[in-house]
């Protein structure tokens, strides 16, 4: 989440870039009920005025993206935006952490930078160990989304998740844990006892007994 | 294998302000998921103001939590039958020293004696307030729902809730001094580093040191609340709750899912006057509500607006 200022009309409306104007119409519609003077939704969060900011701002995305034309154009204008910014990205040092001015909406989990072949290469060679964004790494190369290596491994989803961002005290206990990396590992044809005991020793050193786990 | 991976659900039902129907919607929930066949533990959190045994009806019983927590009872001796099927009661403490405040040690021994037990899921029933043990219970749950009412002292105080959850949780996760103290003087509203949301925090800290940024920015997308809204009285009131979402979502940056409403009936008083859950009796205008409700979490899913 960005800054309102900062944020592109599609990020203002909380909707995709492929909205359909249906739903362009009813993001606005919410956004009015939401952000209306003395709304009881944003008491002690938003000032009346903020508010007034918020509506002005929809009201512009609104005012473009419900129209073909204004839509076609802004599009066009974001994408040579996003262009640049990629391109002025590239020539700077890789732990810059700047940003586009533009991005994508993109909420989902898939939204890592593209990434080569050989993304994998260190944990096979055993430089870095196999952690939660090895087995992220590896799911994006293979191109499968949560929700299908949720239905192949039958693990829910949300531990699936918590595995790749290391969440340890959201998932169960270690014994389980082996388990979902194991399957996770043969799932995405990774070297499946030296992933499970590369993630365990992680599990172990971040859940040791006296520091307090992630999420407390 | 799918019994393995079927591993148990904790909710945990909080709310910021104290009278909002936290208890009355964690007993009924229980009920409906206990009628379904599910098996339910429900374990009074409430350090202080333990009622959930008169939410079901039942005269306060002699074991309970504070036998787990200070004097080293096994769970199972302190969890008792309650009149409903499938639904089990872990009561809170009578003692009013010591309980109130158990240690970080403790909380960590209960929830993980709540593992071990043999049920589906776990609903805690927390107290009022933003206290560190009420917080820390809403953040290890599976699932944290805030019970608010269509009224300004609840929304206020249900978002205060939110945003100090959301605070504990990335301080903790932040390491790096500097950038603990940063999450700490964000919280305060008039801070001078001008940061007003967590989500203009999440940025800050992202120019600091992106590698910590980009957790904290994971941990928010993790961070995922249930609303609940209690005694609404119009089709305006149940839009609150909608508008509340979208609220969050520019705020904090936060997807809230918002699982359910319940209206506003006479009967409920009548229910708690006779001691007699609402669901117990079947049918009823709420019990449809508390099915969608328990369905929603059950599910990941939530209401549609329209
Ligand atoms: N849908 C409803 N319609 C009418 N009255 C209700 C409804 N829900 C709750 N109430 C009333 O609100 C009272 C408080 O409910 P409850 O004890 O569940 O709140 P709580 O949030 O658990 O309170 P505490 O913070 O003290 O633990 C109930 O006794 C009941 O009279
Ligand atoms: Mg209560």
């Amino acid at each position: 989440m960005k800054p309102l200022h900062q944020q592109n009309y599609y990020e203002i409306l909380g909707i995709p870039r492929e909205a359909t104007p249906e739903q362009i119409r009813k993001a606005f519609e919410m956004s009015k009920q939401t952000f209306e003077s003395n709304s009881l939704a944003t008491y002690s969060l938003f000032s009346d005025e903020e508010n007034r900011e918020i509506l002005t701002l929809t009201q512009k995305a609104y005012n473009t993206l419900f129209n073909l034309n204004l839509r076609q154009a802004y599009d066009q204008q974001l994408q040579s935006e996003e262009q640049t910014s990629t391109t002025k990205r590239k020539t700077k040092t890789p732990a810059s952490p700047d940003k586009p001015s533009i991005q994508s909406v993109s909420s989902q989990e898939d939204d890592l930078p593209p990434m080569g072949k050989n993304a994998l290469q260190p944990y096979i060679a055993g430089t870095k160990p196999f952690d939660g964004s090895a087995l992220k790494a590896a799911r994006l190369l293979a191109g499968i989304s949560l929700d299908e290596l949720a239905s192949q491994t039958k693990i829910r989803k949300t531990y699936l998740s918590y595995l790749e961002a290391e969440s340890f005290s959201s998932l169960p206990a270690s014994v389980y844990v082996r388990g979902f990396v194991k399957l996770v590992a043969a799932a995405l044809s990774l070297p499946i006892e030296q992933t499970a005991q590369d993630y365990m020793n992680r599990y172990a050193s971040a859940t040791q007994p006296g520091q307090a786990p992630h999420g407390i | 294998m799918g019994q393995l991976f079927d591993h148990k659900e904790i909710f945990a039902f909080g709310s910021g302000k104290g009278g909002v129907g936290k208890s009355f919607l964690a007993t009924n929930v229980a009920l409906v998921l206990g009628r379904k066949g599910r098996k339910v533990l429900l374990v009074d959190a409430d350090l202080g103001g333990a009622n959930l045994h008169t939410c079901l009806g039942i005269p306060a019983p002699e074991a309970n939590l504070s036998d787990f927590i200070h004097h080293n009872r096994p769970i199972q001796d302190t969890i008792i039958r309650t009149p409903f099927e499938n639904v089990w009661l872990i009561s809170g403490g009578q003692d009013i020293l010591g309980i109130a405040n158990p240690k970080h040690t403790q909380k960590m021994r209960l929830l993980k004696a709540l593992q071990e037990v043999d049920v589906e899921v776990v609903l805690l029933d927390l107290g009022a307030g933003t206290g560190h043990n009420t917080l820390d219970f809403f953040l290890v749950a599976d699932k944290g729902v805030m019970v608010v009412m269509p009224e300004p002292t609840s929304v206020e105080n249900a978002y205060r809730f939110i945003k100090s959850a959301l605070y504990r949780r990335l301080i903790v996760l932040a390491s790096d001094p500097a950038v603990r103290d940063l999450v700490e003087k964000a919280s305060d509203r008039r801070n001078d580093a001008g940061i007003r949301t967590p989500a203009e925090l999440v940025e800050q800290v992202v120019k600091m040191d992106p590698t910590t940024g980009q957790m904290l920015r994971d941990s928010l997308k993790q961070f995922r609340p249930r609303i609940v809204l209690n005694q609404v009285r119009s089709l305006a009131d149940i839009r609150i709750g909608f508008a509340m979402q979208a609220a969050c979502q520019k705020y904090f940056g936060l997807e809230v899912d918002f699982v359910g409403y319940l209206e506003n009936d006479d009967q409920v008083w009548r229910s708690i006057r006779t001691r007699q859950p609402l669901a117990a009796m079947g049918g009823g205008k709420l019990f449809r509500s508390f099915e969608t409700i328990a369905f929603n979490l059950l599910s990941n899913q939530q209401l549609k607006p329209e």
